[in-house]
């Protein structure tokens, strides 16, 4: 099954990202094995209420690509796609690194912040 | 689930638009992601987002593949100019061989679509066929069918439309109204159906009425304005010659389209004419056309003729010879058959061949087309050359090229672009060039050709995509040769890597241009070495110092005045009125000996001539005398000739009798042989030499009056001549030709052919040696150094011009060994045409080989020379 798989090398160390990048990389990660553009787009649709386009997905995930946050393989033909390969995405250690280094700016930069202070009326 | 696929045209364009390395991974996104919105909001949602897609991505489409392109064409062409300018010497070569080629070529296909496209203006025109008749063992073809076939076969034929027969008034004749006259020469009888077969515009008139009755005419506009200026001709009333009867205008038709294979001023109407009634199925008078209808076949039909003659012809030919047509038929030389010929065909055929149609010529059309082709490519072969002569120069450059990433597929695209701006840049003066020579070249091939870029929509293009054609063979070797470098040797200097193999190429396409060019050349030779045959050949008459009047059967009883009056000129040696002349066209009638049998007719070609006649000509007689103006009997005596005496089989000719009438034998009627004229080509050279006979004339008016006049008088006997005619006549034009003239117009196509092949042959050997001096130049700056060298120890300037032209000779050498041949077969081929014909000398061959070498030494020998009288000191200082 992971015949094809593009062996990224390890980049430069994280550079920052932007949104819908790293909505789209903790996609792919939450999606695991099955993380190819379709569930990827309906999954950031479906939790940011917003219809995203196919281009908006692909872009930025020619961004992580070439950033080598993530790596992707062609899948196996699937005959309900007309027989053809699907991409699968799947994070580099880097990008995983990256994850983790989004994860704690976001949440020092939250520190003693009380979120109740933001609500509006 | 059912799977819904997205249509295949937008599956084309987005797996065209979309990146290469990922198109089948996104085509599947796509797919599911359509299949999905199928599902769930319907199919026309699910296809506006795919299109949507599509448009969306269009812009970024373009500015992806193609502006990376465009920059990279920017950089070839500001390369290319750059090289141009440069090298101007070496651009100017190619340039000038380029529009010279081009500017050849393009007016030849002007030349070749006019004449293929005679008669395509009829609505009708792939139905239409003419109806001929063929006979005998060699199934000779002739153009004319019988008065009553073209009505039998409307009636029998289903799958004939219409039908329409037509014949030409003989001769120049004089038209006129109550206040004009003027010789007219095209005046055509047809049947009123000749609307329904050919598309011949009316303007005023009813196409149905308008030729319908007998004595009806139609004008064409201008002939119309000729006559009657602004007035309306219609109901008005002309006189043809001297008939009594007038004839009736009852239309105006547009006119005649100079691409109709037959030329009218006037359209008489067929009824008026007795023949169009007879029943008789032997006399061969009219043209006839059909037009077939929609999807019948025409060889279907041929199939049925034999038939269709034996039904129709054959009662009347048992009636008249008492025998069975189909026993006639037995012996294969009394074959006889029609036959279809198609309208389009006509023009450019050799058979059927007739006086109604402008003959165009197949084998002038093929010739020039081969030589267009030739002379373009030896243009393009210039360009080969002198580019890769050059090629040291450009090496670096591609090393240079290679090195920074380019691959070899855009090194040819450079050349490439390199050639087509060459070509395209030679179009421009081939344009400028064809406007200035048109109206001699059409002067040359009596068209009326236009070149106008903006006629149609196809010539533009037309112009574009020839050029880019010719400059993408010019470009082709070159651009394979010089990509083909390897960056390291090229960038260390040794540039010398493929350099013998090159050399060869190079020289092989020298002999090609030197071949072409050497096989015009003895065409050129030939040609005019037949010309000369035929002007030169013994014709066995006198062809000098005559002058014809025409149509001098207008003279009427005053004729004997006006030969008096002409013959008490010191300077009028003779004067001989005749029915027809030697290279005109002579009558095939049938005769018949007396005491042989009907069905032993014989055809001998007539002609009338009075007792003058042989005089003024110099006719010999082997046997008996010429008609006498003193012995009476002459009026029923005749003269053959000695072809004649073989072909009717006489051994004692002096004597014989004829029946006197061409067809029907009343007894007793009978024409004696008096005597034997040595034969004589009475007609074109083409044609060997046929049973003639002469009848006499001194009872009639004939048409043509021959005129011999002291040499050097000619000018004053002339103005002299034409007094007298407007004396005598009053107001009939008079109409001259010289004897000398009329026979060499039977040789215009030989002569327009010697024209050309002396035109082009000049042009191909003169773009050759602009090759050859592109070369050469390059070659003694190449040797510079070595010839410096040379001249340092010891070399003459001869010695050095003899290293540089050495190769060019040789070359030039192999070249006429190898043209020899082909020209040979090709010229004795074309000589097949004529019946006398010269033989081909072997001296042209060396001749021409001689003559090109001389004019390529010319070419060469002054580089030579200027590279060989240079001072060493430079030289060796240099670099």
């Amino acid at each position: 099954m992971f015949q094809n798989v593009r062996i990224e090398r390890i980049g430069e160390a994280m550079k920052l990202l932007s949104r819908p990048e790293e909505l789209i990389l903790l996609s792919i990660w939450r999606l695991q094995d099955d993380a190819y553009c379709i569930p990827i787009r309906s999954q950031v649709s479906e939790i940011t209420g917003e219809d995203w386009s196919l281009g908006s997905v692909y872009m930025p995930l020619e961004r992580l690509t070439k950033k080598r946050l993530i790596g992707s393989f062609l899948s196996d033909k699937t005959p309900e796609r007309g027989g053809r390969h699907k991409r699968i995405y799947f994070l580099t250690d880097d990008g995983k690194k990256a994850l983790v280094r989004i994860r704690e700016v976001e949440s020092k930069m939250w520190d003693g912040i009380p979120v109740h202070t933001l609500e509006t009326k | 689930m059912r799977n819904n696929k997205p249509s295949y045209i937008s599956e084309f364009i987005i797996s065209y638009l979309g990146n290469k390395q990922d198109k089948t991974a996104i085509l599947g996104d796509l797919e599911e992601e359509y299949n999905d919105l199928f599902q769930r909001r319907g199919s026309i949602r699910a296809k506006l987002w795919l299109w949507k897609l599509i448009l969306v991505s269009f812009p970024s489409f373009i500015k992806d593949r193609i502006s990376r392109s465009v920059i990279m064409y920017k950089n070839y062409l500001k390369i290319a100019l750059r090289n141009l300018v440069k090298h101007k010497g070496y651009s100017a070569i190619n340039i000038i061989g380029f529009s010279i080629g081009m500017a050849c070529s393009i007016l030849i296909a002007l030349f070749i679509f006019d004449e293929l496209s005679f008669d395509r203006h009829n609505e009708k025109a792939d139905r239409i066929y003419r109806v001929g008749a063929k006979f005998g063992v060699d199934r000779f073809k002739i153009a004319f069918t019988a008065p009553p076939m073209a009505e039998a076969m409307m009636d029998d034929f289903p799958e004939i439309e219409y039908a329409v027969r037509m014949s030409l008034w003989p001769r120049n004749v004089i038209v006129s109204n109550s206040d004009k006259r003027f010789v007219e020469k095209k005046i055509i009888y047809a049947d009123s159906s000749i609307f329904n077969v050919f598309t011949i515009p009316l303007i005023h008139g009813d196409p149905n009425t308008a030729l319908r009755d007998p004595r009806t005419i139609l004008l064409t506009e201008s002939i119309a304005r000729k006559y009657y200026g602004d007035q309306d001709p219609m109901g008005k009333f002309l006189t043809i010659g001297k008939e009594n009867t007038p004839y009736i205008i009852t239309g105006i038709v547009k006119d005649c389209n100079p691409k109709s294979h037959f030329q009218y001023d006037f359209i008489v109407s067929l009824s008026t004419s007795e023949n169009s009634y007879s029943d008789g199925w032997m006399g061969h008078t009219y043209f006839t056309y059909i037009v077939m209808k929609e999807n019948s076949v025409p060889s279907q039909l041929e199939l049925k003729f034999p038939e269709f003659i034996k039904r129709h012809y054959g009662p009347q030919f048992l009636q008249k010879n008492g025998m069975e047509y189909d026993e006639h038929l037995k012996d294969e030389k009394n074959y006889y058959n029609y036959w279809l010929q198609p309208l389009m065909d006509i023009h450019l055929a050799s058979e059927g061949n007739d006086m109604l149609s402008v003959k165009g010529d197949i084998f002038f059309v093929y010739v020039l087309s081969i030589i267009a082709a030739f002379i373009l490519l030896i243009a393009c072969i210039n360009f080969m050359n002198l580019s890769t002569a050059r090629y040291t120069k450009r090496s670096k450059e591609v090393g240079m090229r290679k090195v920074l990433g380019s691959s070899r597929r855009q090194l040819i695209r450079q050349f490439i672009t390199e050639s087509v701006i060459l070509s395209l840049s030679s179009l421009i003066i081939a344009v400028i060039f064809i406007n200035a020579i048109l109206p001699g070249f059409n002067g040359f091939t009596e068209k009326v050709l236009v070149f106008n870029i903006m006629d149609n929509g196809y010539i533009f293009p037309g112009l574009i995509l020839f050029t880019l054609v010719v400059g993408m063979i010019a470009g082709s070797y070159p651009a394979f040769f010089l990509s083909s470098f390897s960056p390291i040797s090229v960038l260390k200097g040794a540039v010398k890597q493929r350099a013998g193999s090159n050399i060869l190429v190079r020289r092989i396409l020298v002999v090609f241009q030197f071949t072409i060019s050497i096989v015009i050349l003895i065409g050129t030779f030939v040609v005019y070495d037949q010309l000369t045959y035929m002007r030169d050949v013994k014709l066995g008459f006198n062809r000098d110092n005559i002058v014809i009047v025409h149509r001098s059967r207008a003279l009427g009883e005053k004729f004997e005045a006006f030969k008096q009056e002409l013959l008490n000129s010191q300077a009028v040696l003779g004067v001989s009125n005749t029915e027809s002349l030697p290279g005109r066209h002579f009558n095939p009638n049938s005769h018949n000996l007396e005491g042989r049998p009907k069905a032993e007719q014989k055809v001998l070609w007539t002609m009338y001539g009075d007792h003058e006649f042989a005089e003024l000509y110099n006719l010999q007689l082997s046997e008996g005398r010429y008609f006498s103006k003193d012995i009476s009997s002459d009026q029923n005596a005749v003269v053959i000739n000695e072809t004649a005496v073989e072909f009717l089989g006489l051994t004692e000719p002096l004597g014989k009798r004829f029946h006197k009438d061409f067809g029907e034998y009343r007894e007793g009627d009978f024409v004696t042989v008096i005597g034997v004229v040595k034969d004589i080509n009475f007609q074109s050279l083409h044609e060997e030499i046929k049973p003639m006979i002469i009848r006499n004339s001194a009872n009639i008016i004939a048409n043509y009056t021959s005129i011999k006049i002291k040499g050097g008088y000619i000018r004053e006997t002339l103005s002299m001549i034409e007094d007298k005619w407007n004396e005598l006549t009053g107001e009939e034009p008079f109409q001259y030709t010289f004897f000398d003239d009329d026979l060499n117009n039977l040789y215009r196509n030989e002569q327009k052919t010697g024209s050309v092949f002396t035109v082009f042959s000049a042009l191909a050997i003169f773009i050759a040696c602009l090759g050859l001096f592109g070369l050469i130049s390059f070659n003694a700056e190449q040797r510079t150094k070595e010839i410096g060298i040379r001249k340092t120890l010891g070399a003459k300037v001869s010695t050095i011009i003899m290293l540089l032209s050495k190769e060019i000779t040789i070359l030039v050498l192999i070249s006429a060994v190898i043209a020899s041949p082909f020209a040979f077969f090709g010229m004795y081929n074309w000589l097949q045409n004529f019946a006398y014909r010269t033989s081909i000398h072997p001296l042209v061959f060396l001749s021409t080989a001689l003559l090109t070498l001389l004019i390529a030494l010319i070419t060469i020998v002054f580089q030579a020379y200027k590279a060989a009288r240079a001072n060493p000191v430079k030289s060796l200082k240099y670099e």
